[in-house]
């Protein structure tokens, strides 16, 4: 019994190339949560430091209210079918909770630490790397859990629009009606998520651990 | 090829029937949590777990079980918005200044008591923080249902990618996206109006 389930799997699985799937998926998600990280800490660090950063908040909480299928699709008109929208959506559907979280790490630090920094005599742009940053990284931490959630998500909605990820294989097994490829690609992917959330939440309680301002 | 209203009555069904049921679901749900800390423990980690599942990856996994259509199309509306409701109303709930409660026992409140009149009011703002994410998800998902046969605005989008028909494919989502707005300003409204004032 047991033995013919593995048989059922590995012979999905080698039909429908699955490993060469899984490795397009992850390519997608981590030039996705690479992106993510290169555009979103420095605007939440200008968010951060400028006055005018809830302006950029709110420009990112109204794309955030935006169905990730419609931000997706819209982009279509723009970028094509494929990886580039793809990506696009999951870049600009997780940059709010990057940018909030690390605008709001770097301004809610206890304002006796800044002074202690400022008596120091330390500059404001040495203020920002050796206190506010570093305190700052569980709250970022937490954002960039919660992008690797929703670009995973977007990634896996990537399928039905050409992306060639685990989701066309999902889509596959929904248009041929083959049971057995929904629930092996279903069942794989939620456990590629929730690894990736595991290894992003362990990430951020071992930052919290290290740089948590314990009072 | 579906009507237009058709389309979008359909859609409102679909994404809305689904809404409600998590949403009264979700908050009796985290009313138990309160009560039960063994029950939030298990709810919260297990909610925030699950969260991380795609959306897409519940809609396929639906099929083996319940096959394809309208209803198993409102189950999955069901169960990919229960989570946000469930955890922030549980995490509201239960957040409540201690002293409150133990105020509120000493006046002879009881349980149910403490739930309406303490508990409540002052978990409103993140209840429905969770039931405004959820109805965005929600929407998104309504769409995504398509492929299980759904009908609504998703049939117009499948049939605008089918035929690589951009104005076909906008037809169905700007109006998905415009109920999502919609839908967030009216939950805000409401919210306004449940929230309570302090005098």
């Amino acid at each position: 019994m047991i033995a013919d389930i593995i048989a059922d799997i590995s012979t999905v699985w080698v039909k429908y190339n699955l490993t060469t799937l899984t490795y397009i998926h992850l390519t997608l998600f981590g030039t996705a949560i690479l992106l993510i990280l290169i555009i979103g800490l420095p605007l939440g660090i200008f968010a951060g430091i400028s006055p005018r950063g809830s302006l950029f908040i709110q420009i990112l909480n109204i794309i955030e209210m935006i169905p990730d299928i419609a931000l997706l699709l819209l982009l279509i008109p723009i970028t094509g079918i494929g990886a580039a929208p793809t990506i696009a959506a999951a870049v600009l559907y997780s940059l709010l909770p990057v940018v909030r979280n690390t605008m709001t790490g770097l301004t809610t630090i206890r304002p006796e630490l800044i002074e202690i920094g400022e008596a120091l005599g330390m500059t404001g742009r040495e203020i920002l790397r050796i206190i506010r940053f570093p305190l700052s990284l569980p709250l970022v931490a937490g954002g960039i859990r919660t992008a690797v959630v929703y670009s995973m998500g977007i990634v896996t909605l990537g399928g039905i629009i050409g992306a060639r990820g685990l989701g066309a294989a999902l889509q596959a097994g929904i248009t041929r009606n083959n049971m057995t490829l929904i629930l092996v690609t279903g069942l794989w992917i939620g456990l590629l998520a929730v690894c990736m959330d595991t290894i992003a939440g362990s990430c951020e309680r071992y930052l919290s651990r290290r740089y948590g301002d314990q009072r | 090829m579906i009507s237009f209203t058709t389309a979008i009555i359909q859609h409102l069904t679909l994404a809305y029937s689904g809404f409600l049921i998590s949403a009264v679901i979700g908050i009796g749900g985290a009313v138990v949590a309160v009560r039960w800390s063994l029950m939030r423990a298990i709810l919260i980690s297990g909610s925030s777990l699950l969260q991380s599942i795609p959306a897409f990856t519940i809609v396929a996994l639906v099929v083996p079980f319940l096959g394809i259509g309208f209803t198993p199309a409102v189950v999955v509306v069901f169960v990919t918005t229960l989570l946000p409701v469930l955890r922030n109303a549980t995490i509201g709930l239960s957040s409540t200044d201690p002293v409150l409660i133990d105020a509120s026992v000493g006046m002879g409140l009881s349980f149910c008591q403490t739930i309406r009149f303490v508990r409540f009011p002052l978990a409103i703002r993140p209840i429905f923080s969770g039931l405004r994410l959820s109805s965005i998800v929600a929407n998104s998902v309504a769409v995504v249902t398509v492929f299980i046969g759904s009908g609504g605005l998703g049939a117009i989008v499948l049939e605008g990618l089918v035929r690589f028909h951009i104005p076909g494919i906008l037809a169905g989502v700007i109006p998905a996206m415009i109920i999502a707005l919609l839908a967030d300003f009216l939950l805000g409204r409401l919210e306004e109006f449940c929230a309570p004032r302090f005098h």
